[in-house]
């Protein structure tokens, strides 16, 4: 690069600069999430997207612990997902249940969900977990798809009105979009401050070691197995309670989500914006529905443009976004 | 129980260990015996069966037939995560470090095995114990400048030395090293051999090698290994003058 | 009674095998991209739906089915080189999930492309003159066009392994699959092999797609479902084995056929429940293994 002196000083600067903006966000992460994401109806054009934002940031932040933090590739999360939202739906539709203990339901439906899948899919290694996983979760999908009278079969979930939050000392209506997703904020922000806990705690040290060599954990006396199971089903918590809000803000939940594309959503997002990074999944999720956003304005083919999006990206930016500005920063 | 005559307690014993794999008998009726405090070494041509044993006694996967006991118990099949945490620890002949987190944070999270598997709450920086703990280690192989450095930017040596800190993690009282000088130069194989020793002299230390020079130096015991089965053992006196072990070696390049 | 009973126990046995037949037909596709590349096609469904169009396409260029079933899987194949050659190939030192990720990535691109061509709505395709009707096989009247397909599916696994097990290119395919330095260090060029393979492998899926064709609606999607079988088969069957994917694709299109006689809310479930089965007792699937295949 031929830059006279003054120029590449300046671009230095404000280089270093910028590196340290990035580091300081870095170490009081949960903080610069919370700020940022409690601003976000204010710099959103309007609240359903940042909602959407939210949950689905939540949906990629739990898939990341074993995608990006584990290293296992699962195409089955839409089951834990899809299990918190109809858990909670079908709580509240047919059993009147309120929605506090309804998400409750949802999270820990999810919980069980995971179990089970994890029992059956943590034997298999590599690549085959993919597939194993897929084929699970798509057993879920179809076995909802049976339950018409609970589920509501191919027409999804209907009728899911958390109606107003009553604290005691104020109401709230959830029909108000700013106090919808302020709600939202208060269950995601908790379990991003949980997540955070969990990954800067013995345990979180121990997935990234698993990432990097399973067979050196193993020696050193982890049990793997167990390990990943135990991983596979905290992450499925977290999109359990993902899934059960996405119920609460739709007021309905549709069958696709339990498809697997919608756990292809949770992979793309989590790559577009950084797999093994805090802030990626957020950064991926709000990247990856802005495009929507924009993209179905112009056209319906949007699927065209996620699919090869998201081949340039595993192509030629595997880092995403908030990794690639990470790695620059670190230089 | 007892190894010898000289009532020394066994740290680990096989009995008639054969493995197979597929159709190809990699050992067959293998008996061995390792005392406590003693450094064994395993040695024999390639193909002897080295790693095989190797893999075998460090718990890698259980024998086809036959015995492992460690301590009197036995081990035979039992996983192998449970094994650091009886106190038997291994290092790898191709490296098997954690490429992408720093030395310390290789060896702080092999110590962290021994006491903290599954908290999902506390913050590590409030083991400091641990921490501490792993920059000893580090210091013990000679990695105290090392740190903060990536284990994959580590040169080959270095890497060497950090597979062995990662052993001794587990505060062993068996350690069983495969090949741990491959690839090293002159002054980086002396460098671990007196590490060796020096472990050797708290610990029971099993080695695998295959460089005939190193191993007589060091070890109190040699056994020979050819073909899958077992040739001979004893000091290495004993084994220099073996008329087999040298019709075995010859035009083996043996150095 | 139990004869009645019995012959419709047959008839739906053959329906099972029939079915069974595109199920082995995928199977194996995946199984040789996966065995010799190390890489899950997660686009096999969008291969195999892309034959299905390629069918239409080309039936209504020359109106002859014969020409058509030439034609498809050799257009696939094309597709496949390119795909092969551009997109995965890249990945391949890069991390096992890169490629998987890439091809998931290209199926929603490819079914959004078929469906710019050729909309939403469904396409039809008529069964061929000569296949139409039934057979009398004794037990009862079976479609002839199903009996084509267990037939053709019958042929090509038998030219399939005779290729591979007896040809000094399936050696190299084989040696490949175990080993790829000792294949490059031999003096073989293995990116060639590789693209074959990949190739081959797309190729068939996209046979598959032109024979389900007249049994199945020609839409976009139709590829979707069809993966999650696949997968089910191939975890059924064992990944990289081709043994495994004959057997178990025959196995899972009985399984879901007898189910659907007896129990037919649990049709679709009851291949699920056969792989959580496998899964328990047996991970690597019914013929699986670490590495090789065979």
């Amino acid at each position: 690069m031929n830059s006279s002196p003054e120029n590449t000083g300046e671009m230095q600067i404000s280089g270093r600069r910028l590196s340290s903006v990035v580091r300081s966000i870095g170490r009081h992460r949960v903080l610069s999430v919370l700020v940022i994401l409690f601003f976000f109806p204010f710099i959103l054009p309007y609240e359903a997207l940042a909602v959407n934002i939210l949950i689905y940031g939540l949906f990629a932040l739990g898939f990341n612990m074993v995608f990006g933090y584990l290293g296992m590739l699962s195409f089955g999360h839409a089951a834990f997902f899809g299990i918190g939202s109809y858990a909670t739906g079908i709580a509240m539709v047919h059993f009147g249940v309120p929605w506090l203990p309804a998400i409750l339901l949802g999270i820990l439906g999810a919980g069980l969900i995971a179990m089970i899948m994890g029992a059956m899919a943590i034997r298999t290694t590599g690549i085959y977990f993919a597939m194993v996983t897929l084929a699970l979760a798509q057993c879920v999908y179809y076995l909802i798809y049976q339950m018409e009278e609970w589920s509501g079969g191919e027409d999804g979930l209907t009728g899911v009105k958390a109606g107003d939050i009553d604290l005691g000392f104020a109401t709230f209506s959830l029909f108000d979009p700013t106090v919808k997703y302020y709600f939202m904020y208060v269950f995601v922000g908790g379990a991003i401050f949980f997540f955070s806990r969990i990954l800067a705690s013995p345990f979180g040290a121990i997935l990234e070691a698993i990432r990097e060599n399973e067979n050196r954990a193993r020696a050193c006396g982890y049990n793997v197995s167990l390990t990943k199971w135990t991983a596979f089903v905290i992450s499925g918590l977290f999109c359990g309670l993902a899934g059960a809000l996405n119920a609460i803000h739709l007021s309905v939940v549709p069958i696709d989500s339990l498809h697997y594309h919608m756990s292809g959503q949770a992979v793309i997002m989590s790559l577009l914006g950084g797999m093994g990074t805090f802030f990626g999944p957020f950064v991926g999720a709000f990247a990856f529905l802005m495009l929507e956003d924009v993209i179905t304005l112009l056209t319906t083919h949007w699927q065209l443009f996620v699919g090869v999006i998201f081949m340039i990206f595993v192509l030629f930016f595997p880092k995403g976004v908030w990794g690639s500005i990470l790695h620059w920063v670190s230089r | 129980m007892t190894a010898d005559e000289t009532g020394t307690p066994e740290m680990l014993r096989a009995d008639n260990i054969t493995m197979m794999f597929g159709g190809f008998t990699a050992l067959s009726n293998i008996n061995v015996s390792f005392p406590e405090g003693r450094l064994t070494a395993i040695i024999g041509p390639n193909g002897a069966g080295k790693s095989t044993l190797f893999n075998l006694l460090s718990g890698a996967f259980p024998p086809s037939a036959g015995k492992i006991f460690f301590k009197g118990k036995e081990i035979t099949g039992v996983s192998q995560h449970a094994f650091a945490r009886m106190g038997i620890a291994k290092s790898f002949q191709i490296t098997n470090i954690f490429p992408q987190i720093t030395a310390l944070e290789n060896v702080r999270v092999a110590i962290q095995a021994m006491t903290c598997r599954f908290n999902v709450w506390t913050p590590r920086s409030k083991f400091k114990e641990m921490t501490d703990e792993a920059a000893s280690l580090l210091e013990m192989v000679g990695l105290h400048q090392h740190h903060h450095r990536l284990a994959s930017n580590l040169a080959h040596g270095e890497q060497r030395a950090l597979e062995i800190a990662l052993a001794l993690a587990c505060n062993p009282c068996l350690l069983l090293l495969d090949e741990p000088t491959a690839g090293m130069s002159p002054e980086e194989t002396s460098t671990m051999m007196d590490l060796i020793t020096d472990l050797a002299s708290t610990r029971t230390v099993i080695l695998v090698e295959h460089k005939m020079k190193l191993v007589m130096g060091i070890s109190n015991h040699l056994i020979v290994l050819h073909h899958g089965e077992f040739l001979a053992e004893g000091t290495p006196d004993d084994i220099r003058s073996n008329d087999e072990v040298k019709r075995v070696y010859l035009g083996q390049g043996a150095h | 009674m139990s004869s009645i009973t019995l012959d419709l126990f047959a008839l739906q046995l053959f329906t099972g095998l029939a079915l069974g037949s595109i199920f082995v037909l995928l199977a194996i596709g995946l199984s040789l991209i996966f065995g010799l590349l190390n890489v899950v096609n997660f686009a096999h469904g969008a291969f195999y739906m892309i034959g299905a169009y390629a069918g239409v396409f080309f039936l209504g260029l020359t109106g002859n089915f014969w020409v058509t079933l030439l034609a498809v899987p050799l257009t696939v194949a094309v597709l496949g080189l390119g795909v092969e050659r551009f997109l995965v190939r890249p990945l391949y030192g890069r991390g096992i999930d890169y490629p998987l990720l890439l091809t998931f990535g290209l199926a929603l691109a490819l079914v959004e492309v078929v469906r710019i061509l050729f909309g939403l709505e469904g396409v039809p395709f008529d069964t061929p003159e000569a296949l139409r009707g039934a057979a009398n096989l004794g037990f009862g009247y079976f479609p002839i066009y199903r009996l084509f397909i267990i037939a053709v599916t019958a042929v090509l696994v038998t030219g399939l392994w005779l290729f591979i097990e007896k040809t000094s290119y399936g050696l190299i395919i084989r040696a490949g699959a175990l080993d790829t330095e000792i294949v490059r260090v031999l003096g073989i060029d293995i990116s060639k092999v590789w693209l074959v393979v990949f190739a081959i492998g797309t190729a068939i899926a996209g046979l598959a797609g032109v024979l389900s064709a007249p049994m199945r609606s020609v839409i976009p999607d139709m590829g979707t479902t069809v993966l999650v079988e696949a997968f089910v088969v191939t975890v059924v069957g064992g990944m990289g084995s081709l043994v495994g994917a004959v057997v178990a694709g025959l196995l899972v299109g009985v399984v879901v056929s007898m189910t659907s006689l007896f129990w037919p809310d649990m049709a679709d479930l009851s291949m699920f429940a056969l792989m959580a089965a496998v899964l328990m007792v047996r991970p690597q699937g019914l013929f699986g293994k670490t590495g090789g295949l065979g």
